[in-house]
């Protein structure tokens, strides 16, 4: 049952018990009271309306988006996650090299336990995590940005320029993903410093990821475009530029965030994926995806010290999950099609 | 129908040009000049015979001119079918592709019949059923295997069911110790027991996406106004469901297995590395690491190729099976 279904229900009951009392009480009441009584009553009501009827998109989206269980704990999965990688550091001394503790099982002192050379793995994970969100971020930034310029001129300017940007799209779209990052990566080779190669690898995952927001957008505009009050924005003379910042992007906002949102767990993914190949960021850097490659260095280490590669695993399945399920809430929310359940 | 394909086919050619000049341009950007890997010189070995092998490598790929005319060089042996020889195997480099390609494959038929096999009854009870628990719960589960790293999962196979309780072997494709003189029986099921721990990541990994395209499938037909027209005719559920919805259903199902065909070919980078997996994801890291040149680029513009492919089969199944859309 959804929330509207619930208020009008308990809309009814209210009325009839309303009823019922003003009806005992009636025949006591003077008849200033009644009136009263019964402007009371108008009064309650119509501001009840008002609650029901008057509900903006957003609140909309916003009420069926924390209704569904799934999001509320992808929300407070990735509050935790959130919690974990920015505020825990402030609380813990940086992992150092210290051969005393190699190899040591996690522990009171040390949750996580501690890696070849000795550093404590929960403060590895922390910092490990901040790089791998980070990259998801900028990465998710820059794609989208791209998708949204590309796919908005596209979709308002049709014929040659719309052809063009297409062709485009389509070898971008057509160039093998996760082959192609490895060798653009392994191309930059290893001799560029550690912060640029992060910057890097941030930067190929964006240049590459935007094609499917762009064809997105595109066809959303193509029907935008057609609507009278894009014409009677053209009419009164504004410029192409305002009509598609001001009366055109508002409208597939909805797209943008939840594409955005969904990108952002997949380019977390790719970018452990690429860490984890040898590729990515590297030491002395860290990032869930390195974590997890030294934890599975040889055999023997994924056998007798999986604490090495079991949370930084764990960590990327948790926030990748956690966007995962508030995208999808997001998606589930804004989709039109599910306010009538 | 040929028409359109005929045209599809030549829009495709701008594309596989840009496509392959960038590639080559970025493989010049790798650091090192090739011929140092490619012509490898033990300690020992007379300096001079090593510096002529060199040189003999550079005037072979015609490296010591412009790039433009390396590009070309190679461009023209490329649509001659000769795509350079890989310097770590010292063999033609489709050779190499081709002895490695049919294990991937072998990988890959298993994932997808299996994938498919699961995913379509699951997705059309979820439809049907949606929002019940099992609607939910798969729809968990799908979440979790799309954020699932596949890395992550085939390690925790590897120490779960291989170390811990031992019942699959940790990596490869057949026991080292067992000779097989012949694909025989044993072969196989030696190769089926090295199998199942990668397909099972793979399967669960590909379930996940195909449940829920079934499922958004099967809930846009039963929302169409046919199946609305069917039930007020009074025919029974089991009729509308299995007649009328599902057939239609199934036409975008048609087009996701038109467009998983050239997946067949193109391996499984992570996958393939974590379980030792002879197949071509596994040679294009080994080969970046090695620096060969020739066997990248090769199977770069391979998966280029088979990208393209898959678009236009995924726009060719929608045409065959939907006498709806109209190609033009």
């Amino acid at each position: 049952m959804s929330k509207e279904d619930r208020n009008f229900k308990n809309k009814d009951l209210d009325e009839k018990e309303l009823e019922k009392n003003s009806k005992d009480k009636r025949d006591e009441l003077s008849v200033e009271e009644q009136r009263e009584l019964t402007l009371q009553r108008q009064q309650e009501l119509a501001a009840q309306e008002r609650a029901d009827v008057v509900i903006s998109p957003a609140k909309l989206v916003w009420q069926n988006f924390k209704s569904r269980k799934i999001t509320v704990i992808g929300m407070g999965l990735f509050a935790f996650v959130l919690f974990f990688v920015f505020i825990v550091p402030f609380f813990q001394s940086s992992p150092e090299v210290n051969s005393d503790l190699r190899y040591l099982a996690p522990s009171w002192e040390f949750w996580m336990g501690n890696d070849a050379v000795g550093r404590d793995v929960f403060a590895r994970v922390t910092i490990g995590g901040r790089i791998s969100l980070y990259v998801g971020a900028m990465a998710t930034l820059i794609s989208t940005i791209i998708g949204i310029i590309i796919g908005s001129i596209s979709g308002f300017y049709s014929g040659i320029v719309d052809n063009i940007l297409q062709r485009f799209t389509e070898v971008v779209r057509s160039f093998p993903f996760l082959p192609l990052i490895i060798t653009l990566s392994a191309a930059l080779g290893t001799d560029v410093s550690e912060d640029m190669r992060i910057f890097i690898v941030m930067l190929i995952l964006g240049l590459i990821g935007w094609t499917g927001l762009a064809r997105l957008l595109r066809g959303q505009i193509l029907s935008i475009r057609e609507q009278e009050y894009i014409l009677a924005a053209r009419a009164v003379g504004i410029k192409d530029f305002n009509i598609i910042t001001k009366h055109i992007i508002p409208n597939v906002v909805s797209i943008i965030i939840v594409s955005a949102t969904l990108s952002f767990a997949s380019n977390i993914l790719v970018e452990s994926g690429l860490s984890f190949l040898g590729f990515g960021v590297q030491e002395p850097g860290a990032s869930w995806g390195l974590l997890l490659r030294q934890g599975t260095s040889n055999s023997s280490v994924i056998q007798n010290q999986p604490w090495l590669w079991f949370f930084p695993g764990l960590f990327i399945l948790l926030t990748v999950l956690s966007v995962n399920f508030i995208g999808d809430g997001l998606r589930d929310a804004i989709d039109p099609k599910n306010n009538a359940r | 129908m040929l028409k359109y394909i005929v045209k599809r086919l030549i829009h495709l050619i701008p594309v596989i040009l840009i496509i392959s000049v960038v590639l080559f341009g970025l493989l010049k950007l790798m650091p090192g000049s090739p011929e140092r890997f490619m012509v490898q010189c033990p300690e020992g070995q007379n300096p001079e015979a090593c510096e002529a092998a060199r040189q003999d490598y550079r005037d072979r790929y015609r490296l010591d001119e412009p790039l433009v005319v390396q590009y070309l060089f190679w461009a023209g042996n490329l649509l001659q079918g000769d795509l350079g020889d890989s310097g770590y195997f010292n063999r033609p480099v489709t050779e190499v592709v081709g002895s490695y390609i049919v294990n991937s494959i072998y990988l890959n038929v298993v994932t997808i019949v299996f994938s498919f096999l699961i995913a379509i009854p699951i997705g059309i009870v979820s439809a049907i059923k949606r929002y019940s628990l099992f609607d939910n719960f798969w729809q968990v589960f799908s979440l979790l295997g799309i954020s699932m790293p596949s890395f992550f999962f085939g390690i925790l196979l590897i120490y779960l069911f291989s170390m811990q309780l031992g019942w699959f072997p940790l990596s490869g494709m057949t026991d080292p110790r067992t000779v097989h003189p012949s694909k025989d029986i044993f072969y196989w099921v030696d190769v089926l027991h090295h199998m199942i721990l990668p397909a099972t990541v793979l399967i669960i990994q590909s379930l996940a996406g195909t449940i829920r395209y079934v499922r958004s499938a099967m809930i846009d037909v039963i929302s169409q106004d046919y199946i609305r027209t069917a039930r007020s005719k009074g025919l029974s559920e089991k009729v509308v469901i299995y007649s009328h919805a599902f057939r239609n259903a199934l036409i975008p199902v048609v087009t996701l297995i038109a467009f998983s065909i050239p997946a067949l070919f193109s391996g499984a980078t992570i996958i393939e590395t974590i379980f030792s997996w002879p197949g071509i994801g596994r040679i294009l890291v080994q080969s970046l690491q090695r620096r060969d040149y020739s066997l990248v680029l090769a199977m770069n513009m391979f998966y280029a190729v088979l990208a393209l492919m898959s678009n236009l089969l995924m726009d060719l199944g929608y045409a065959i099976v939907d006498p709806r859309v109209k190609l033009n």
